[in-house]
């Protein structure tokens, strides 16, 4: 639904230029950006609470610690913790929404019923109490199996898990919609006329005219998965020292408010840094479905 | 019509009853006691507590005892907050959670609505522009970002409003603004997009060509076809705005269901989490049911199946 009807403009503008350039900036900033500080995001220094200066450019947190390298330490946690969560929402949402969608009927209406009954859960108080309950058996496993070097990522690991398996009904929806039009297009029934198995039609025939549309949405959960998860931290239920994520950093930086000093920097860095991160990824997604699926939304 | 209404809460038992079960059991076979903690724990009196809290016998006698409980209306005894029942902790908390989600609620809908009208009515001038620049800050700007910079603010900085706190008028408006602000951003696109579809339309010509006044125009023949999307997306709003409110909550300090849930989470209060979930997806199966009504008395063609 354009505005007045009006077909989307098909080259894109100033601002998704933008917000792809502001993409890339970020992305390129929070792999190598880690590299070049003078400081690593665990020291701790006498410097406890200092404000933006040369020395540190967004000041200490009460630890004494660089809060520009742990911003960018925990901007790539956050990245990944959305790059993954979202690609396992991908392969769950795509995966289900082809199958209900090339199986047609009752199987058809029986999937995309439960996936109406699970957006009339509130999933992020399931995602809650799977990841609390999950961690220790997770923890345990891991030792059981000589693991312990992944033990400090347990909680990542079911951070991908958790918002996965709670951001893909969107995604089964579009594309089970997509596969029912496909279906019915032309080549798809000439090829069932001469025989293909149906596999080698999802494969060969129905895969590729999905990846657009897939690739949209990815686009869009990417950003739903790094909100989720500073969510999830901010609530102390999320990434957990000593990895942080723009969601922990935020939660320290609201502890540290107080009458008596204010540490401004601790909250306006972060939040700026997730508010920038969602606006760009937002904006792309945004104009990436309106040039590659104007029926959606 | 009320065939529809039975059919939709007959629907929504099993999937209540499924909730139980999901949240009972994973409390339940988590690893971690709802007693440990606090010293070791004698076995005598670990047994009277288990039998105190209905936690001995098989793990099926719990569970089909726990939902016979649960359908008698008795959500039993919290494990944290020793001698306080699940249904009174509700009972205290729910009230306090409604009032700030549905404050949260009507700011949303109402900026939401304004804005959009505002900036469709004004299309391509400046007004149109800003709410369109504001509303892209306001989805890009999570609650939780958005709070403590208010508190920082408003509170602290100009001491205008308390930072915490509730109970008077004053104390709701911080965190009530801060919960809708985002959805309000989401509800202004929705609204100036479906009333950009609906103004140019004849119907809406011919109504001006007939004299009625703008205000009549733009609200009864403009804003209630237009409200359909907005309908739409009110379940899913409501759901967010119950969700959301757990971290408000935390930073305002008040005591609503959502700062229990969490903590309940956390020290494995099996009867607290599950009721708190129960209670959950009650409201946004009601939520979602009252949308699908609305939008079938906002536009008949709507079907109720």
């Amino acid at each position: 639904m354009k505005a007045n009807g009006q077909r989307p403009k098909a080259r894109l503008d100033r601002w998704t230029a933008l917000a792809a350039a502001s993409l890339a900036f970020l992305l390129v900033v929070a792999i190598f950006g880690p590299l070049l500080s003078r400081y690593s995001a665990a020291e701790i220094s006498e410097e406890s609470l200092a404000c933006p200066s040369l020395n540190h450019w967004m000041g200490t947190d009460i630890h004494g610690r660089d809060l520009l390298t742990r911003l960018l330490c925990g901007a790539r946690i956050s990245f990944l913790v959305g790059f993954f969560g979202a690609f396992v929402s991908l392969v769950i949402g795509s995966t289900y929404g082809a199958l209900a969608g090339y199986a047609g009927g009752k199987v058809d209406r029986l999937l995309m019923q439960l996936v109406d009954l699970l957006y009339s859960l509130p999933t992020l108080i399931l995602v809650i109490v799977l990841i609390a309950l999950l961690e220790a058996p997770l923890r345990k496993a891991l030792i059981g199996w000589q693991l312990t070097i992944l033990l400090p990522y347990s909680r990542i690991f079911l951070l991908f898990l958790g918002l996965g398996l709670v951001e893909w009904l969107t995604m089964a929806r579009v594309v089970r919609s997509r596969v029912l039009v496909l279906k019915a297009a032309i080549f798809v029934q000439a090829a069932q006329v001469i025989g293909r198995s149906p596999f080698g039609i999802l494969r060969h025939h129905i895969l590729p005219h999905l990846l657009g549309i897939v690739a949209v949405y990815l686009t869009l959960t990417v950003p739903a998965v790094i909100l989720a998860e500073s969510f999830l931290s901010f609530l102390g239920l999320g990434v957990e020292p000593p990895s942080a994520s723009l969601g922990t950093l935020l939660a320290d930086g609201a502890q540290a408010i107080n009458p008596m000093k204010m540490a401004w920097w601790l909250l306006v860095f972060p939040g700026g840094m997730l508010a920038w991160t969602l606006w760009s990824l937002n904006a792309l997604g945004d104009k990436l479905r309106d040039l590659l699926d104007p029926s959606g939304r | 019509m009320l065939a529809f209404l039975l059919r939709r809460l007959t629907g929504a038992v099993p999937v209540l009853l499924g909730v139980i079960t999901i949240t009972f059991f994973l409390v339940r076979l988590a690893p971690g006691s709802p007693f440990a903690g606090e010293r070791a724990i004698p076995p005598a009196i670990l047994q009277e507590l288990e039998a105190r809290y209905k936690l001995n016998g098989s793990l099926w006698e719990q569970y089909t005892s726990y939902v016979s409980d649960v359908l008698h209306g008795d959500l039993r005894l919290s494990t944290r907050y020793r001698n306080r029942t699940v249904n009174e902790i509700i009972g205290q908390t729910l009230p306090v959670s409604l009032t700030l989600g549905g404050s949260a609620f009507a700011l949303a809908l109402g900026f939401g609505i304004a804005a959009g009208v505002w900036a469709a009515v004004r299309h391509n001038r400046t007004a149109d522009r800003l709410v369109q620049i504001l509303c892209l800050a306001g989805i890009s700007i999570p609650s939780f970002v958005l709070a403590p910079l208010a508190v920082l603010l408003f509170s602290l900085h100009w001491r205008l409003l308390p930072p915490g706190g509730w109970g008077s008028f004053r104390e709701l408006l911080l965190p009530a603004s801060c919960l809708a602000l985002p959805y309000a951003a989401v509800v202004a696109r929705l609204t100036r997009a479906s009333m950009l579809e609906i103004l140019p339309m004849d119907y809406i010509r011919t109504a001006r060509a007939k004299g009625l006044p703008a205000a009549t125009i733009l609200f009864v023949h403009g804003l209630k076809p237009a409200s359909l999307p907005i309908v739409a997306y009110a379940a899913p709003l409501a759901a967010n705005l119950l969700t959301g409110s757990l971290v408000i909550e935390e930073i305002f300090g008040i005591h609503g269901m959502g700062s229990f849930f969490v903590e309940g989470v956390l020290s494995r209060d099996v009867f607290l989490v599950a009721g708190v979930t129960l209670v959950y997806s009650a409201l946004l199966i009601g939520f979602n049911l009252l949308a699908d009504l609305t939008s079938a008395w906002l536009d008949k063609r709507v079907q109720l199946s």
